[in-house]
Protein backbone atom coordinates (compact mmCIF):
# COMPACT_ATOMS: atom_id res chain seq x y z
CA UNK A 1 0.00 0.00 0.00
CA UNK A 2 1.25 3.56 -0.67
CA UNK A 3 0.13 7.62 -0.69
CA UNK A 4 -0.12 9.45 -3.47
CA UNK A 5 -0.55 13.17 -3.88
CA UNK A 6 -3.32 14.17 -5.20
CA UNK A 7 -3.92 17.88 -4.29
CA UNK A 8 -1.15 18.62 -2.13
CA UNK A 9 0.57 22.04 -0.75
CA UNK A 10 4.30 21.13 -1.66
CA UNK A 11 5.52 22.98 1.27
CA UNK A 12 3.14 22.27 4.06
CA UNK A 13 1.75 19.12 2.49
CA UNK A 14 -1.59 19.86 3.61
CA UNK A 15 -4.46 18.84 0.93
CA UNK A 16 -5.66 15.29 -0.42
CA UNK A 17 -3.93 11.83 -0.70
CA UNK A 18 -4.94 9.11 -1.97
CA UNK A 19 -3.98 5.76 -1.30
CA UNK A 20 -2.57 2.88 -4.12
CA UNK A 21 -3.45 -0.66 -3.50
CA UNK A 22 -0.80 -2.51 -5.52
CA UNK A 23 -1.17 -0.29 -8.08
CA UNK A 24 0.00 3.38 -9.32
CA UNK A 25 -3.36 4.48 -9.95
CA UNK A 26 -5.03 5.89 -6.26
CA UNK A 27 -8.35 4.79 -5.10
CA UNK A 28 -9.53 8.99 -5.40
CA UNK A 29 -8.40 8.32 -9.38
CA UNK A 30 -9.99 5.07 -9.69
CA UNK A 31 -13.23 5.90 -8.27
CA UNK A 32 -13.62 9.26 -10.28
CA UNK A 33 -12.70 7.33 -13.31
CA UNK A 34 -15.63 5.30 -12.86
CA UNK A 35 -17.81 8.09 -11.92
CA UNK A 36 -16.89 9.82 -15.27
CA UNK A 37 -18.34 6.69 -17.36
CA UNK A 38 -21.58 7.42 -18.06
CA UNK A 39 -21.67 3.71 -19.09
CA UNK A 40 -20.88 2.56 -15.50
CA UNK A 41 -23.20 5.12 -13.81
CA UNK A 42 -26.21 3.99 -15.82
CA UNK A 43 -25.36 0.29 -14.97
CA UNK A 44 -25.21 0.81 -11.50
CA UNK A 45 -28.45 2.64 -11.27
CA UNK A 46 -30.25 -0.13 -13.68
CA UNK A 47 -29.08 -2.00 -11.10
CA UNK A 48 -29.99 -0.66 -8.00
CA UNK A 49 -32.86 0.27 -9.51
CA UNK A 50 -35.67 -0.83 -6.66
CA UNK A 51 -33.26 1.68 -4.37
CA UNK A 52 -34.10 4.72 -6.56
CA UNK A 53 -37.18 3.62 -6.37
CA UNK A 54 -37.77 3.74 -2.94
CA UNK A 55 -39.61 6.98 -2.97
CA UNK A 56 -36.85 8.85 -1.06
CA UNK A 57 -35.36 10.39 -4.04
CA UNK A 58 -38.76 11.29 -5.41
CA UNK A 59 -40.09 10.64 -8.17
CA UNK A 60 -37.60 10.58 -10.90
CA UNK A 61 -36.73 9.03 -14.02
CA UNK A 62 -33.98 6.77 -14.70
CA UNK A 63 -32.92 9.34 -16.93
CA UNK A 64 -32.86 11.37 -14.12
CA UNK A 65 -30.96 9.64 -11.59
CA UNK A 66 -28.12 9.07 -14.41
CA UNK A 67 -27.98 13.03 -14.76
CA UNK A 68 -28.18 13.88 -11.12
CA UNK A 69 -25.45 11.69 -10.39
CA UNK A 70 -23.14 12.72 -13.08
CA UNK A 71 -24.14 16.39 -11.62
CA UNK A 72 -22.54 15.66 -8.79
CA UNK A 73 -19.64 13.71 -10.14
CA UNK A 74 -19.18 17.63 -11.67
CA UNK A 75 -19.87 19.30 -9.03
CA UNK A 76 -17.48 17.27 -6.51
CA UNK A 77 -14.76 17.61 -8.47
CA UNK A 78 -15.23 21.77 -9.36
CA UNK A 79 -15.21 22.23 -5.37
CA UNK A 80 -12.21 19.87 -4.57
CA UNK A 81 -10.28 21.96 -7.33
CA UNK A 82 -11.37 25.44 -6.13
CA UNK A 83 -11.08 25.26 -2.41
CA UNK A 84 -8.84 25.57 0.70
CA UNK A 85 -11.12 24.44 3.28
CA UNK A 86 -10.86 20.73 2.89
CA UNK A 87 -11.83 20.38 6.54
CA UNK A 88 -14.87 22.31 5.58
CA UNK A 89 -15.84 19.81 2.24
CA UNK A 90 -15.29 16.64 4.50
CA UNK A 91 -18.07 16.38 7.20
CA UNK A 92 -16.91 13.31 9.94
CA UNK A 93 -18.56 9.46 8.56
CA UNK A 94 -21.09 9.22 11.72
CA UNK A 95 -23.85 11.49 10.92
CA UNK A 96 -23.81 11.90 14.76
CA UNK A 97 -20.46 13.47 15.45
CA UNK A 98 -20.59 17.30 14.82
CA UNK A 99 -16.72 18.13 14.38
CA UNK A 100 -13.79 16.53 12.69
CA UNK A 101 -11.52 14.83 14.73
CA UNK A 102 -7.93 13.84 13.96
CA UNK A 103 -8.11 10.15 12.04
CA UNK A 104 -11.29 10.11 12.19
CA UNK A 105 -13.62 8.59 9.02
CA UNK A 106 -14.96 10.92 6.98
CA UNK A 107 -16.97 11.57 4.05
CA UNK A 108 -17.81 14.29 1.09
CA UNK A 109 -21.58 14.45 1.06
CA UNK A 110 -23.00 17.34 -0.78
CA UNK A 111 -26.43 17.75 0.09
CA UNK A 112 -28.81 15.67 2.09
CA UNK A 113 -29.73 14.05 -0.95
CA UNK A 114 -26.45 13.44 -2.35
CA UNK A 115 -25.87 9.54 -3.85
CA UNK A 116 -21.93 10.43 -4.14
CA UNK A 117 -19.60 9.43 -1.05
CA UNK A 118 -16.25 10.01 -1.03
CA UNK A 119 -14.66 8.67 1.75
CA UNK A 120 -11.35 9.24 3.92
CA UNK A 121 -9.57 9.42 6.68
CA UNK A 122 -8.36 12.64 8.60
CA UNK A 123 -4.78 12.77 8.95
CA UNK A 124 -4.76 16.19 10.66
CA UNK A 125 -5.94 19.87 10.39
CA UNK A 126 -7.20 19.98 6.49
CA UNK A 127 -5.20 16.88 5.40
CA UNK A 128 -7.63 13.81 3.84
CA UNK A 129 -6.22 10.39 2.93
CA UNK A 130 -9.14 9.08 0.28
CA UNK A 131 -9.84 5.62 0.70
CA UNK A 132 -12.73 5.31 -1.64
CA UNK A 133 -15.91 6.30 -2.92
CA UNK A 134 -19.38 4.59 -3.82
CA UNK A 135 -22.76 5.94 -4.95
CA UNK A 136 -24.62 5.20 -1.94
CA UNK A 137 -28.33 4.43 -2.72
CA UNK A 138 -29.28 2.87 1.20
CA UNK A 139 -29.22 4.37 4.74
CA UNK A 140 -26.52 2.33 5.96
CA UNK A 141 -23.16 1.64 5.32
CA UNK A 142 -23.78 -2.10 5.98
CA UNK A 143 -27.25 -2.74 3.62
CA UNK A 144 -25.11 -2.06 0.30
CA UNK A 145 -22.44 -4.65 -0.93
CA UNK A 146 -20.20 -1.15 -2.17
CA UNK A 147 -20.32 1.18 0.62
CA UNK A 148 -19.61 -2.37 2.49
CA UNK A 149 -16.30 -2.87 0.65
CA UNK A 150 -15.73 1.01 1.35
CA UNK A 151 -16.48 0.78 4.98
CA UNK A 152 -13.63 -2.47 5.09
CA UNK A 153 -11.03 -0.12 3.00
CA UNK A 154 -11.34 2.44 5.28
CA UNK A 155 -10.21 0.28 8.47
CA UNK A 156 -7.47 -1.08 6.51
CA UNK A 157 -6.46 1.84 5.86
CA UNK A 158 -6.58 3.04 9.18
CA UNK A 159 -4.71 -0.02 10.29
CA UNK A 160 -1.77 0.61 7.79
CA UNK A 161 -1.24 4.60 8.66
CA UNK A 162 -1.10 3.12 12.34
CA UNK A 163 2.16 1.03 11.17
CA UNK A 164 3.72 2.94 9.50
CA UNK A 165 3.24 5.98 12.05
CA UNK A 166 1.86 8.36 10.08
CA UNK A 167 -1.78 7.90 12.62
CA UNK A 168 -0.49 10.39 15.07
CA UNK A 169 -1.71 13.45 16.52
CA UNK A 170 -2.61 16.64 14.65
CA UNK A 171 0.92 18.91 14.55
CA UNK A 172 1.92 18.50 11.09
CA UNK A 173 1.15 22.12 10.86
CA UNK A 174 2.58 22.70 13.88
CA UNK A 175 6.03 21.06 12.38
CA UNK A 176 5.25 23.22 9.42
CA UNK A 177 5.48 26.76 10.85
CA UNK A 178 8.06 25.06 13.10
CA UNK A 179 10.10 24.63 9.96
CA UNK A 180 8.97 27.64 8.12
CA UNK A 181 10.40 29.92 11.69
CA UNK A 182 13.58 27.99 12.05
CA UNK B 1 4.27 17.10 22.22
CA UNK B 2 6.80 14.60 20.80
CA UNK B 3 8.62 16.61 18.65
CA UNK B 4 10.73 13.98 17.34
CA UNK B 5 7.71 11.98 16.37
CA UNK B 6 6.32 15.18 14.34
CA UNK B 7 9.67 15.75 12.76
CA UNK B 8 9.50 12.84 10.84
CA UNK B 9 5.68 12.77 10.07
CA UNK B 10 5.92 14.43 6.45
CA UNK B 11 9.23 12.88 5.76
CA UNK B 12 7.06 9.63 6.50
CA UNK B 13 4.05 10.37 4.51
CA UNK B 14 6.99 11.13 1.99
CA UNK B 15 8.74 7.72 2.16
CA UNK B 16 5.43 5.66 1.48
CA UNK B 17 4.14 7.71 -1.21
CA UNK B 18 4.84 7.04 -5.16
CA UNK B 19 6.88 9.51 -6.62
CA UNK B 20 4.36 10.07 -9.75
CA UNK B 21 2.35 13.69 -9.38
CA UNK B 22 -1.76 13.17 -9.90
CA UNK B 23 -2.48 14.53 -13.23
CA UNK B 24 -6.02 14.99 -11.82
CA UNK B 25 -6.30 18.69 -11.77
CA UNK B 26 -5.19 18.78 -15.22
CA UNK B 27 -8.58 16.73 -15.44
CA UNK B 28 -10.83 18.35 -13.76
CA UNK B 29 -9.86 21.20 -15.38
CA UNK B 30 -10.46 19.82 -18.66
CA UNK B 31 -14.04 18.87 -18.03
CA UNK B 32 -15.07 22.32 -16.26
CA UNK B 33 -13.51 23.51 -19.64
CA UNK B 34 -15.57 21.43 -21.95
CA UNK B 35 -18.47 20.54 -20.02
CA UNK B 36 -21.03 21.28 -22.28
CA UNK B 37 -19.71 18.93 -25.26
CA UNK B 38 -19.11 16.51 -22.76
CA UNK B 39 -22.81 16.60 -21.42
CA UNK B 40 -23.95 16.32 -25.00
CA UNK B 41 -21.55 13.30 -25.65
CA UNK B 42 -22.91 11.64 -22.21
CA UNK B 43 -26.31 12.06 -23.28
CA UNK B 44 -25.74 10.05 -26.45
CA UNK B 45 -23.75 7.57 -25.23
CA UNK B 46 -26.31 6.77 -22.37
CA UNK B 47 -29.14 6.26 -25.54
CA UNK B 48 -26.59 3.98 -27.97
CA UNK B 49 -26.49 2.06 -24.54
CA UNK B 50 -29.80 1.68 -24.26
CA UNK B 51 -30.75 1.13 -27.74
CA UNK B 52 -27.57 -1.76 -27.75
CA UNK B 53 -28.99 -3.22 -24.19
CA UNK B 54 -32.59 -3.75 -26.48
CA UNK B 55 -31.24 -5.23 -29.28
CA UNK B 56 -30.46 -9.13 -28.80
CA UNK B 57 -26.93 -9.61 -31.23
CA UNK B 58 -26.23 -6.44 -31.21
CA UNK B 59 -22.66 -6.16 -29.66
CA UNK B 60 -20.55 -3.18 -29.63
CA UNK B 61 -18.26 -5.48 -31.65
CA UNK B 62 -21.56 -5.13 -34.58
CA UNK B 63 -21.33 -1.23 -34.23
CA UNK B 64 -17.94 -0.81 -34.70
CA UNK B 65 -18.12 -3.34 -38.19
CA UNK B 66 -20.62 -1.22 -38.92
CA UNK B 67 -19.48 2.69 -38.61
CA UNK B 68 -15.57 0.81 -39.89
CA UNK B 69 -14.15 2.34 -36.52
CA UNK B 70 -12.22 -0.09 -33.99
CA UNK B 71 -14.10 -1.88 -30.70
CA UNK B 72 -11.61 0.65 -28.24
CA UNK B 73 -13.44 3.84 -30.20
CA UNK B 74 -17.07 2.37 -29.86
CA UNK B 75 -16.23 2.29 -26.15
CA UNK B 76 -14.84 5.20 -25.72
CA UNK B 77 -17.91 6.46 -27.12
CA UNK B 78 -20.21 4.50 -25.14
CA UNK B 79 -18.32 6.06 -21.92
CA UNK B 80 -19.57 9.97 -22.97
CA UNK B 81 -15.96 11.07 -23.37
CA UNK B 82 -15.56 11.11 -26.87
CA UNK B 83 -16.09 14.71 -28.92
CA UNK B 84 -18.29 13.12 -31.73
CA UNK B 85 -18.65 14.90 -35.03
CA UNK B 86 -21.52 15.73 -36.93
CA UNK B 87 -20.76 12.53 -39.22
CA UNK B 88 -20.72 9.93 -36.59
CA UNK B 89 -23.14 11.01 -34.78
CA UNK B 90 -25.27 10.85 -38.34
CA UNK B 91 -23.89 7.15 -38.77
CA UNK B 92 -24.62 6.06 -35.55
CA UNK B 93 -27.85 7.34 -36.09
CA UNK B 94 -28.24 5.06 -39.19
CA UNK B 95 -26.76 2.19 -38.18
CA UNK B 96 -29.02 2.12 -35.12
CA UNK B 97 -32.34 3.30 -36.51
CA UNK B 98 -33.22 5.88 -34.40
CA UNK B 99 -32.83 9.62 -34.24
CA UNK B 100 -29.65 10.34 -31.26
CA UNK B 101 -30.16 14.24 -31.86
CA UNK B 102 -33.32 16.49 -31.90
CA UNK B 103 -33.54 20.13 -33.16
CA UNK B 104 -35.19 22.69 -30.48
CA UNK B 105 -38.09 24.34 -31.99
CA UNK B 106 -36.72 28.34 -32.75
CA UNK B 107 -38.32 31.38 -33.92
CA UNK B 108 -39.21 30.24 -37.03
CA UNK B 109 -41.27 27.50 -36.26
CA UNK B 110 -43.73 29.94 -34.81
CA UNK B 111 -43.96 32.16 -37.61
CA UNK B 112 -47.54 31.12 -38.82
CA UNK B 113 -48.05 31.55 -42.49
CA UNK B 114 -51.61 32.76 -41.58
CA UNK B 115 -53.88 35.18 -44.21
CA UNK B 116 -53.05 38.93 -42.93
CA UNK B 117 -56.34 40.65 -41.98
CA UNK B 118 -55.51 43.85 -41.66
CA UNK B 119 -54.28 45.16 -45.56
CA UNK B 120 -53.76 49.03 -46.06
CA UNK B 121 -55.95 49.72 -49.17
CA UNK B 122 -53.94 52.56 -49.38
CA UNK B 123 -51.22 49.63 -50.74
CA UNK B 124 -49.07 49.86 -53.84
CA UNK B 125 -49.68 47.56 -57.19
CA UNK B 126 -46.63 45.65 -55.81
CA UNK B 127 -47.71 44.95 -52.22
CA UNK B 128 -51.11 44.07 -53.94
CA UNK B 129 -49.76 41.77 -55.89
CA UNK B 130 -47.55 40.43 -53.23
CA UNK B 131 -50.86 39.95 -51.32
CA UNK B 132 -52.25 38.00 -54.36
CA UNK B 133 -49.47 35.89 -54.70
CA UNK B 134 -50.12 35.54 -50.47
CA UNK B 135 -53.83 34.34 -50.47
CA UNK B 136 -52.93 31.67 -53.00
CA UNK B 137 -50.72 29.82 -51.14
CA UNK B 138 -52.71 30.97 -47.83
CA UNK B 139 -55.69 28.90 -50.03
CA UNK B 140 -53.92 26.24 -50.39
CA UNK B 141 -52.52 25.49 -47.18
CA UNK B 142 -55.93 26.12 -46.03
CA UNK B 143 -56.79 23.33 -48.20
CA UNK B 144 -53.92 21.12 -46.20
CA UNK B 145 -55.13 22.19 -43.08
CA UNK B 146 -58.35 21.07 -43.81
CA UNK B 147 -57.93 17.55 -44.90
CA UNK B 148 -56.30 17.38 -41.48
CA UNK B 149 -59.10 18.58 -39.80
CA UNK B 150 -61.06 15.68 -41.83
CA UNK B 151 -58.67 13.24 -40.45
CA UNK B 152 -59.58 14.18 -37.20
CA UNK B 153 -62.84 15.20 -36.58
CA UNK B 154 -66.17 13.59 -36.95
CA UNK B 155 -68.65 13.59 -39.71
CA UNK B 156 -70.94 16.92 -38.95
CA UNK B 157 -67.74 18.49 -37.58
CA UNK B 158 -66.33 18.15 -41.21
CA UNK B 159 -69.57 19.47 -43.10
CA UNK B 160 -69.63 22.52 -40.25
CA UNK B 161 -65.73 23.59 -41.15
CA UNK B 162 -66.06 22.36 -44.92
CA UNK B 163 -69.01 24.95 -44.68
Amino acid sequence: MKLKCIFVDESSYQGIHSVCFGSIKSEYEKVFDKWNDIRYIRKFCLKNLHHLQSGFYGNISLEDAINSIRQEVYDISKTILLTNNFDHLFQPLNDNEFSQKDHSFSKVKRSKKAKLRLYAIRLCQNTFVITGGAIKVVHKMKDHEDTMIEKKKLDKVRDWLKEQEIYINDDLIYYYEQEQEQ
Amino acid sequence: MNKSKNNNLIDKIKSVSIKNKSKWEEKIRFRIENKKWLDYSAQIAMRIDSIIEDKKDFRQESLATLLSVSRQQISKILKGEQNLTLKTIGNLSDALGIELISFPPYKDTFIKLMPTINIDKQNSEFNNSEFEINRKRINENYNNELTFVIGNTQSNQIQKVAS
